[in-house]
C-alpha cells in the first residue's frame, strides 16, 4: 500500500528556479516541501510546493508577506 | 451533459442567511438601551422579549421562507409551525399572528388561498388569533408569520444558560433538510416524505408545555443553523457539550441521503460557522452531515437537570415523534461540542 | 477530461451531476466541475474525500471555481461493492528492488540532480505498489541518514513494510555510520543477493 491520501495546498511555478528559491525562502517558516508535480495538476514546471492543508492560514499569510513568483495555487486531496 | 434536474431553489430553512454573515452585519448596529428589552438580537436568541409590566412580557418573532413542499396547504402549515416555534423556544404562549406573503402576480390565487388556510389552521391549533398581515408581489412564493406571544418576565427560557451536568433533550428527529433535498431530486420514498412533512408541521407547543412542568435551564429550537449551529449558541465558552451520536433521534432515510451526497449549501455554511468548535470522534460522515443539516421547523433543544431528564423524555415520547436525550453539558471550558458515539465516563 | 459547467447551479446539483458523470468514467479519467461558489467546492471536496478520490480545486476568478476529480472506475459505479473486492490482483509477481547509488539523479546540474532524487523518493511513496527492498550505496548512502531530505519518505516506506538497506562500507567512508536514520546496515553479499533474486531492479 502507498501512503494514505491527505489534503494539501499546492503552489505551482513557471520555472524550477522559482521553485528552488521559494524552498530557500520558506526554510524554517513553512511546514511543506517541494514535490514532483502530480500528473492530475496540469502545466507549469515539474516541481511544486506542497503545504499541509491544516497550515492554510499561515501559508496564505506567507504568500502575502513575501509575494514569491508562482503560477497557481491549488487545493489537492491525493 | 444531460439536462439538470429542475429544483426549486432551496426552500424552508435551507434558504436562511448563514449565521456567520448575519452576526457580522448585526454586530455593526448600535444596541438599543431599554431596560425592558429583556432579550434582543445581541444574544442571538430565538425571539425578542419585551417587558410590559413586572409580571407580563411580550415575545416577538417572525419567520418566512420559500416553499420546501409542493402542496400549498402543507407549506402553509409548516411555515406557520416554524414561525411560532420561536415563541415556544422562549417558553411563551402564542397570542396573535400576522401573515407575511410574497406571491407572483401571474400565479393562481387559489394556491395562495391554500397556503393561508394551512397557516391559519396552525395558528388556531396554537390557540392564537390571526389578526391580519401584509402581502406583496414577488417572483417567487414566500410565506410566514409575525408572531406575538406572552410570557412571565421571570420565566423566560434563554438559549445560552445551561448548567454543567444538564442533559440535552431534543424533541424531534433530525435530517429533515437531507430528506427534503433528496425529495426534490426525486430520490425519497413517499413514506420518507410523509414522515418529514408530519414532523415539520407539528407544533412545538406540546413539547414546550412538557418543558414548562420541569426545570429547563436553557432552550432553543433547532432550525436553519442545524443542531450543532444552535447548540454552539447554547454552550458558552466556560462550558462544553458532549453529544452522543447513537442517541440522536433521526429519520429512517436521513443517513442514507447524506451518504448519497444530497448535500445542501446551508449545511456546509453551518459547518464552516461552527468550525473548530465541533470535534468528532469515531463518528461517520453521514452523522456529521446530520448534525449540520438545516432543520425546517425542527424540535426544541432543552438543557434539563440530569435527574429530571428521564421523566421529561418519557412524557415527550408519548407525543409520538422520535426524541431523545442526546448529550450532556460539561464543565470543561472551551465551548467545544464534542461528538462521540456513546456517553463517556 | 469531461467538463461540467454548473455555474449558477445551487447545491446539491453540482454534487449530484458530478456523481452521475463519475459513475460513467474509467479509472484515471478526470471530471472537471465548474461552480460559482465556494460552498459548492466544499461539498464536492467532501464527496471526493468520502470516496477517497484524488481531486484538486482551484479558484479561477471571482465566482468561478474548478474542481477536478480523478475517477477510480469504482466509486458510484453500480457494481461498486463487487468490483471493489475483485480488482486487487494483477500486480507483478516477484520482488522489486530500487537501487539508489547516488545522491543525485541524472547528470548535469548537481543542485537540480539532488532535487530530482528527492522528488523520485517522494514519488516512490505515492506508487500503488511499493518496492520490496531499497538498496542505498555510494553517494546513495547519504539519502538514509539524519538530516537528509529523503529520510522522512524512506521512514514512511519502512513503516509500510519496505526493507531499507544501506551499504556499511559507504556509510563508513563518508563518516556517516552513526547517522543512519532508517533501515539497517548491509554488506556487498546481501546487496548482490538482493539484486540477483529481484525480478525488477529500478535504478533512477
Amino acid at each position: 500500500m502507498s501512503r494514505p491520501k491527505r489534503a494539501q495546498l499546492l503552489l505551482t511555478f513557471e520555472t524550477t528556479t522559482d521553485a528552488l528559491s521559494l524552498e530557500q525562502q520558506a526554510c524554517g517558516i513553512l511546514r511543506g516541501r517541494l514535490i514532483p508535480l502530480p500528473g492530475d495538476v496540469a502545466a507549469g514546471c515539474g516541481l511544486c510546493w506542497a503545504e499541509p492543508a491544516e497550515n492554510e492560514s499561515s501559508f496564505l499569510e506567507f504568500l502575502n508577506t513575501y509575494s514569491p513568483p508562482y503560477d497557481r495555487l491549488v487545493h489537492r486531496f491525493g | 451533459m444531460s439536462e439538470p434536474i429542475l429544483f426549486c431553489r432551496g426552500g424552508g430553512c435551507t434558504a436562511k442567511l448563514g449565521p456567520g454573515m448575519l452576526s457580522h452585519v448585526l454586530q455593526k448596529l448600535p444596541p438599543f438601551e431599554d431596560p425592558n428589552l429583556l432579550v434582543g438580537f445581541h444574544h442571538s436568541d430565538d425571539a425578542a422579549v419585551y417587558r410590559l409590566t413586572d409580571d407580563l412580557a411580550m415575545v416577538l418573532t417572525l419567520d418566512f421562507f420559500p416553499p420546501m413542499v409542493e402542496d400549498p396547504y402543507l407549506f402553509g402549515q409548516i411555515a406557520a409551525a416554524n414561525a411560532m416555534s420561536d415563541v415556544y423556544a422562549m417558553g411563551g404562549e402564542v397570542k396573535t399572528a400576522l401573515n407575511i406573503v410574497c406571491f407572483p402576480e401571474t400565479m393562481d390565487l387559489n394556491i395562495l388561498g391554500r397556503i393561508l388556510q394551512g397557516g391559519s389552521e396552525k395558528v388556531r391549533e396554537a390557540g392564537g388569533v390571526l389578526a391580519g398581515g401584509h402581502s406583496i408581489y414577488d417572483q417567487e412564493v414566500k410565506y410566514g408569520l409575525s408572531v406575538t406571544g406572552l410570557i412571565h418576565p421571570d420565566r423566560v427560557l434563554e438559549n445560552h444558560t445551561p448548567k454543567p451536568g444538564d442533559r440535552l433533550i431534543l424533541t424531534k428527529p433530525l435530517g429533515v433538510g437531507l430528506l427534503m433535498t433528496a425529495s426534490r431530486a426525486g430520490a425519497l420514498s413517499k413514506a420518507g416524505l410523509r414522515r418529514a412533512t408530519r414532523s415539520m408541521s407539528t407544533l412545538n407547543k406540546k413539547a414546550a408545555e412538557i418543558f414548562a412542568h420541569f426545570t429547563v435551564h436553557a432552550c432553543t429550537d433547532v432550525t436553519g443553523f442545524g443542531l450543532l449551529g444552535h447548540l454552539s449558541e447554547m454552550i458558552p465558552s466556560e462550558l462544553s457539550a458532549e453529544l452522543w451520536a447513537n442517541e440522536l433521534p433521526v429519520f429512517p432515510e436521513a443517513l442514507d441521503c447524506a451518504n448519497e451526497f444530497f448535500l445542501t449549501a446551508a449545511a456546509q455554511k453551518n459547518r464552516n460557522f461552527v468550525g473548530s468548535r465541533a470535534s468528532f470522534e469515531d463518528v461517520p460522515f453521514a452523522v456529521e452531515e446530520l448534525l449540520f443539516d438545516p432543520q425546517t421547523s425542527g424540535g426544541l433543544l432543552g438543557a434539563v437537570p440530569n435527574e429530571e431528564a428521564p421523566a421529561v423524555l418519557a412524557e415527550l415520547s408519548a407525543l409520538g415523534l422520535p426524541c431523545g436525550i442526546i448529550g450532556k453539558v460539561c464543565d470543561t471550558p472551551g465551548g467545544i461540542l464534542h461528538v462521540v458515539p456513546e456517553p463517556t465516563k | 477530461m469531461t467538463t461540467l459547467n454548473l455555474l449558477g447551479k445551487a447545491c446539491p446539483i453540482p454534487v449530484l451531476e458530478t456523481r452521475k458523470a463519475l459513475a460513467q468514467m474509467n479509472a484515471g479519467d478526470i471530471c472537471e466541475t465548474l461552480v460559482d461558489n465556494e460552498t459548492a467546492v466544499q461539498n464536492l471536496s467532501k464527496m471526493a474525500t468520502q470516496k477517497n478520490l484524488t481531486f484538486t480545486s482551484e479558484q479561477l476568478e471571482e465566482h468561478r471555481f474548478s474542481v477536478r476529480i480523478v475517477a477510480d472506475g469504482v466509486a458510484f459505479h453500480s457494481t461498486e461493492e463487487e468490483t471493489a473486492d475483485v480488482c486487487i490482483p494483477c500486480t507483478p509477481q516477484g520482488k522489486t528492488v530500487v537501487v539508489l547509488s547516488s545522491e543525485t539523479m541524472g547528470e548535469g546540474d548537481p543542485v537540480l540532480g539532488q532535487k530530482l532524487m528527492q522528488g523520485f523518493v517522494y514519488a516512490l511513496t505515492e506508487q500503488d505498489r511499493l518496492p520490496d527492498t531499497i538498496l542505498l550505496y555510494n553517494g546513495g548512502a547519504k539519502l538514509s541518514v539524519e538530516g537528509a531530505a529523503t529520510l522522512s519518505d524512506l521512514k514512511l516506506m519502512e513503516e509500510e513494510g519496505v526493507e531499507i538497506l544501506t551499504c556499511g562500507t559507504c556509510l563508513n567512508h563518508y563518516g556517516l555510520t552513526e547517522k543512519l536514520g532508517v533501515g539497517s546496515i548491509t554488506n556487498m553479499y546481501v546487496i548482490c543477493q538482493k539484486m540477483s533474486e529481484a525480478s525488477f531492479i529500478i535504478k533512477p
